[in-house]
């Protein structure tokens, strides 16, 4: 009787002893810990849509400075994101030293003007948005060789413009922009060019179902051969229209008709996603691993038939050109530059850098084969102390040799290497590329040939450099190329380091996978 | 000598109230590191809301030959106190403070002025300096700290301007500056906002 008396108050006191641990300590700590957790959520959403709408705001505002017939100073800009922007503030230094500030609430709906005054010439212009986003505005005239007034232009005509006159903008079309979708219109093959009136893309990811006619196209973009004129006469027209010259054949067209939306890319290393609706399933979806190293390329081109009347509707659209940076110094030789641009551009979860050369026919030098090397570093956050303490180096080399034929010629490619070298060590990496075509003519017909291998561009997954959107990344570049005599015509980025923001579009992307998959 | 036995309810009473005393310094121990570690949760998760909604935004930045100089705006919704400044290249790497190292003037119209609004605090954690501002020298991190408070735009249409004299070779610099936040009368760093400039 005693020993259970014992045992019951032994066990209440040791209950007692427990319920007052768990009171004072377990429960404050947990009820903390799941508050702080669900703070630090919140918190972290709230900071993740407000710098991608600062981001969205970099990348999809276009603006330069221009001087009017009368002397004053204007800045033009082109919002192609669909929602307006306010700017809220414009910096000015001008060329005398001295520097201005001015305040302001200027909406911009799709293209708008900003009058700086006729003072001194800018040398640099930055505008500040509602949200935070600073726009670098550079000088028109660095931006296209001949001078384009725009006038009462439409949203449409602002991405034609912009595509067709190379301006490095990303474009982001989605359903708030465009509810009913973009729906070209086939017109008379006839008359100009079957590929009026298609979507096409070649693409480094399989094209996916989401529900019964959608479909999502995704991935590294590279021009493909077969779509050149070499291959296919027809395209000859459309890239004549477009740009006056053939030398590329494209990489993702989307087109409809000679007054509406012309969306074009010839760039390696562009990114494109998108959902499109379908009205049949007449097209084309194969493999073609044409432009990519190491990594498999997909086709998709609809309609397939040029008979086809099947309108398609795009809903989503994002394309990230490259962008180009400049390497100022003038080489030796005009025609061998081995690096002419250092190219940056942010893909779904991965940057993506590469290289542009000199576009040339090493047999105008005599050169039977040629090879070109190369190394890009890339650092994230900052610029290293040593270049070769980068966060990830890679390198490549590949050659070319000269094939002929009765009235023409063209260059095989190979590549000897492609590495990447990080913390986790050297492995064999990929790549995409792109072939400059040469025309050759005879009185009776012409051709267009591939002769050398300009731009080489290479994706790296961002958890390799340790880096999320909004973030800086630092990139360099040494490429060489070398004669068949052994002679070296090595480069640098004279500018020392690109600076880049990168922006992934992994949340975007999946936010369309969840809306389009889902029934309804 | 006759050894008289302890009693056997005088031993239970001893032991009883020597187990509680050892259960009750236990138990206060336990509490105080518990109410040190809410309090971590408390800071860290304060910081977090106010970082999320940090909008500081570098306009410009220069060298000017014998100064940096850095515009900047607040472009978020709360005032944002400003820390320390880094200005660092391969060779080179300074630490400036404000309004010890560096002075902010504000821009209100066509009026620019230092910005009185000024409040001295204690450094919440001295790990986050040398974390990330990579000192390894403790004597250069100060016990207090004077904070410049940097005005919504949105609310003033204010801008700022940051001076910081020093002399600089030639070369390409980091210009890193950084947002702070109070938090119990404690200063925290919140989020670096980094420009390259050329000298």
């Amino acid at each position: 009787m005693k020993n259970t008396l014992r045992k019951g108050i032994s066990g209440i006191t040791i209950g007692l002893i427990a319920a007052i641990i768990f009171i004072t300590i377990v429960l404050p700590l947990t009820v903390s810990y799941i508050a702080s957790l669900s703070h630090r959520y919140g918190a972290q959403s709230y900071e993740m849509g407000y710098r991608k709408y600062k981001l969205l705001e970099e990348k999809g505002i276009s603006a330069c400075y221009t001087k009017l017939a009368d002397g004053t100073y204007i800045v033009r800009i082109n919002n192609t994101l669909g929602n307006p922007i306010v700017v809220s503030l414009i910096y000015i230094k001008f060329n005398n030293g001295s520097e201005a500030v001015k305040t302001l609430e200027e909406k911009i709906n799709s293209v708008g003007e900003i009058n700086l005054g006729k003072d001194a010439l800018p040398e640099i212009v930055k505008l500040i948005t509602s949200s935070g986003a600073v726009i670098n505005v550079p000088n028109c005239s660095q931006l296209v060789a001949t001078k384009v007034e725009i006038k009462e232009i439409s949203y449409t005509k602002v991405i034609e413009y912009f595509i067709t006159k190379r301006y490095p903008v990303n474009i982001y079309i989605g359903d708030k922009e465009y509810p009913e979708g973009i729906t070209p219109q086939p017109i008379n093959i006839s008359r100009i060019s079957f590929y009026i009136g298609r979507i096409a893309s070649h693409m480094s990811s399989a094209l996916v179902i989401l529900r019964n006619n959608t479909y999502l196209i995704s991935g590294i973009i590279t021009p493909l051969d077969d779509w050149h004129p070499s291959k296919n006469p027809n395209l000859l027209n459309l890239l004549i229209a477009l740009f006056g010259t053939a030398d590329y054949a494209p990489a993702f067209i989307m087109d409809s008709g000679p007054a509406g939306l012309k969306i074009y890319s010839n760039e390696a290393g562009g990114y494109v996603a998108s959902v499109v609706l379908l009205n049949s399933t007449d097209y084309v979806n194969r493999t073609d691993d044409y432009g990519y190293y190491n990594m498999s390329g997909y086709v998709f081109e609809y309609p397939s038939s040029l008979i086809s009347e099947d309108r398609f509707v795009v809903k989503e659209l994002i394309l990230n050109i490259p962008y180009k940076y400049s390497d100022p110094d003038t080489p030796s030789n005009a025609s061998i530059d081995p690096l002419k641009y250092v190219i940056v551009n942010s893909g779904y979860d991965y940057l993506i850098v590469g290289i542009q050369t000199s576009a040339f026919d090493p047999d105008e030098l005599g050169w039977d084969t040629i090879q070109l090397n190369g190394t890009i570093y890339v650092n994230p956050t900052n610029i290293p102390s040593n270049k070769n303490n980068s966060k990830v180096i890679i390198r490549f080399s590949l050659i070319g040799n000269k094939v002929e034929d009765s009235w023409y010629h063209s260059y095989n490619y190979s590549f000897i290497e492609v590495t990447l070298l990080s913390n986790e060590g050297e492995i064999n990496w990929n790549c995409t590329y792109r072939e400059y075509f040469k025309k050759f003519e005879t009185f009776l017909r012409a051709t267009y040939q591939p002769v050398l291998i300009d731009q080489i561009t290479f994706p790296i997954p961002q958890n390799l450099l340790g880096i999320s959107g909004g973030e800086n990344v630092y990139v360099c570049a040494e490429t060489a190329f070398i004669a068949p005599n052994g002679t070296v015509y090595s480069d640098s980025y004279s500018d020392g380091w690109v600076e880049y923001v990168y922006m992934p579009v992994k949340e975007i992307v999946n936010s369309w996978v969840n809306k389009y998959s889902s029934s309804g | 000598m006759i050894k008289k036995a302890l009693s056997p309810v005088l031993a239970s009473i001893i032991l009883a109230s020597v187990s509680l005393a050892i259960g009750i310094t236990i138990l206060m121990w336990l509490s105080s590191q518990s109410t040190l570690s809410l309090r971590e949760t408390q800071i860290e998760s304060i910081k977090a809301k106010i970082l999320s909604q940090e909008n500081l935004v570098i306009i410009h930045a220069y060298y000017n030959g014998s100064h940096v100089v850095i515009y900047l705006c607040n472009m978020g919704y709360s005032p944002v106190f400003l820390g320390p400044l880094r200005v660092y290249s391969s060779h080179n790497k300074l630490i400036a403070y404000p309004t010890t190292n560096y002075t902010l003037y504000v821009a209100e119209g066509p009026l620019i002025s230092e910005v009185n609004e000024k409040t001295t605090v204690p450094i919440g954690s001295i790990s986050e300096f040398t974390e990330k501002l990579d000192i390894r020298n403790l004597s250069l991190i100060p016990n207090n700290i004077t904070l410049y408070t940097i005005k919504p735009y949105h609310e003033t249409s204010n801008y700022y301007i940051l001076v910081y004299s020093v002399s600089l070779s030639s070369g390409t610099y980091t210009v890193e500056l950084w947002s702070a936040t109070i938090i119990y009368e404690k200063m925290y760093l919140l989020k670096p906002h980094a420009e390259i400039i050329s000298v």
